[in-house]
């Protein structure tokens, strides 16, 4: 799990990803958890997943482009 | 234990990427960029990373097969041959030569593939030909 | 005649391997090849090479179906440490294999190699505005915000024309059955694919697994920064397990297939 928030977070998602093990008979856990954890998650905004529309080119490149193949 | 690395041109697209054939026993096992190639530099589309599959594929046609009453008959070559120019030959009267398609593949070479748009030009009478790798 | 030939020669005379995997040129090209006991004056046409191929994943290929076979092989570095995750994988015997040690490519460790890691082509204008450098090192690519990595992460992966090929040249990558093709994990027949899922599933099976050898990177028609990728994940993996793949000769602290892998062949 800390694995996969470490990679998260390289990739940009980070905060996004949570576990946390809580027994049926803690409900103030519950409560607590899922509440800190939805404050979290609006602070960071929506998914950028979902409203990713592809990259951005820009309209001018920097002038170190001369007539060279766009390197990709 | 016989391995061999024999390096080849992928058939598929006009890029024409270096590819080297896994050979194992004699029997084509895989599909590896050949790294030192001008064209592609080590790189493959998965096209041409799959180019063994379908030279062992099960699927494979191995001869002609003719389909009577929705099932399919294996017949030899010759029967073939003049089952297809005899319907061909009917279409052509019936509705003209431009009724006719032919579809030829990148798989076969540069010559066979000039004999089939030398066929349907000349022999069916039509410019409906065309070709996988048109991309 | 020079020592490596020599040394290949004596081995195989004396029946130390029954064969040697290294490299030949064929009409120019450095190609992998076997050298045999039966085809002997051959071993003289053995070449270091500059091109790299996984050429312990053709000993794993001959192990599966040969396993009694003594196989030798040249070895770089990136070679050696693939050959160490084999071994821990299950996937190759240290007992038959014996590696010929050459020089190898750039490694933190060290600068100056002969192999096609050499001289990395700098990046165009568009990618280093919009995308990741490929030879970034993954702290460099931690100075961007959250918001811009995705987008820069983003606009790498969608490149991906899925080719596979990353998987497909990985020396590491031997799993009969690959969660890449599997269909609850990735769309089947969908560009771009499914950003960031495709590639953190390739990134989460790297990890502890990864041995640095650049070769998927060099696969890449799109030129994505894989190794970036996998050395961060293999980064992770050292901070939080205390596991370095290759290097290590334990198991990893991913393996969920047990001490009981089958060595069952590959079907062609």
């Amino acid at each position: 799990m800390s694995f996969l928030q470490a990679l998260l977070d390289f990739m940009g998602l980070g905060g996004r990803l949570h576990l946390e093990w809580i027994s049926s008979a803690e409900a103030r856990k519950f409560v607590q958890v899922v509440t800190e954890f939805t404050a979290k998650i609006k602070v960071l905004g929506p998914n950028p997943i979902k409203g990713w529309q592809g990259p951005e080119i820009p309209d001018s490149l920097p002038s170190i482009f001369e007539g060279r193949a766009l390197g990709v | 234990m016989d391995y061999q690395m024999v390096p080849s041109i992928c058939p598929y697209c006009g890029v024409g990427c270096g590819v080297l054939l896994e050979v194992i026993d004699g029997k084509l096992a895989g599909t590896l960029p050949l790294k030192t190639h001008p064209n592609n530099e080590g790189k493959l589309c998965i096209k041409g990373w799959n180019l063994h599959e379908h030279v062992v594929s099960d699927n494979r046609l191995l001869f002609p097969l003719v389909k009577e009453e929705g099932r399919f008959r294996e017949v030899a070559w010759d029967e073939a041959i003049e089952i297809s120019a005899k319907r061909l030959k009917a279409i052509i009267e019936e509705f003209g030569p431009d009724s006719v398609g032919v579809l030829t593949s990148a798989k076969m070479t540069n010559e066979a593939n000039y004999l089939i748009q030398k066929f349907s030009r000349a022999a069916i009478g039509t410019n409906n030909v065309d070709h996988c790798a048109r991309l | 005649m020079n020592m490596m030939h020599e040394i290949v020669k004596e081995w195989l005379e004396q029946e130390k391997i029954d064969l040697f995997i290294g490299y030949k040129v064929v009409d120019g090209h450095p190609l992998p090849c076997f050298f045999t006991r039966e085809n002997i004056d051959d071993v003289d046409n053995l070449v270091e090479s500059k091109a790299r191929y996984p050429l312990e994943k053709i000993a794993a290929k001959v192990y599966s179906t040969h396993p009694e076979m003594k196989i030798g092989i040249l070895a770089r570095d990136c070679n050696q440490r693939a050959l160490n995750v084999l071994y821990v994988w299950n996937q190759l015997d240290p007992e038959k294999i014996e590696t010929v040690g050459i020089n190898c490519c750039p490694s933190p460790a060290r600068e100056h190699a002969d192999c096609s890691y050499l001289e990395r082509e700098p990046s165009g204008p568009l990618k280093t505005l919009i995308g990741i450098e490929n030879n970034l090192k993954p702290e460099q690519a931690e100075v961007y915000s959250q918001e811009e990595r995705f987008k820069r992460w983003s606009y790498e992966f969608e490149k991906c024309i899925k080719c596979y090929g990353c998987r497909n040249i990985c020396p590491v990558c031997f799993c009969k059955e690959c969660s890449l093709e599997h269909s609850d994990l990735i769309k089947k027949g969908e560009l771009p694919v499914e950003i960031p899922i495709f590639h953190l599933v390739r990134a989460v099976h790297m990890a502890g697994r990864c041995i640095d050898c650049g070769l998927c990177e060099d696969a890449c028609p799109a030129n994505i920064p894989l190794r970036l990728l996998y050395r961060e994940v293999n980064q992770i993996t050292a901070r939080l397990f205390d596991y370095r793949a290759g290097t290590d000769s334990g198991q990893s602290p991913f393996s969920i297939l047990g001490e009981n892998v089958t060595l069952e062949p590959m079907s062609l």
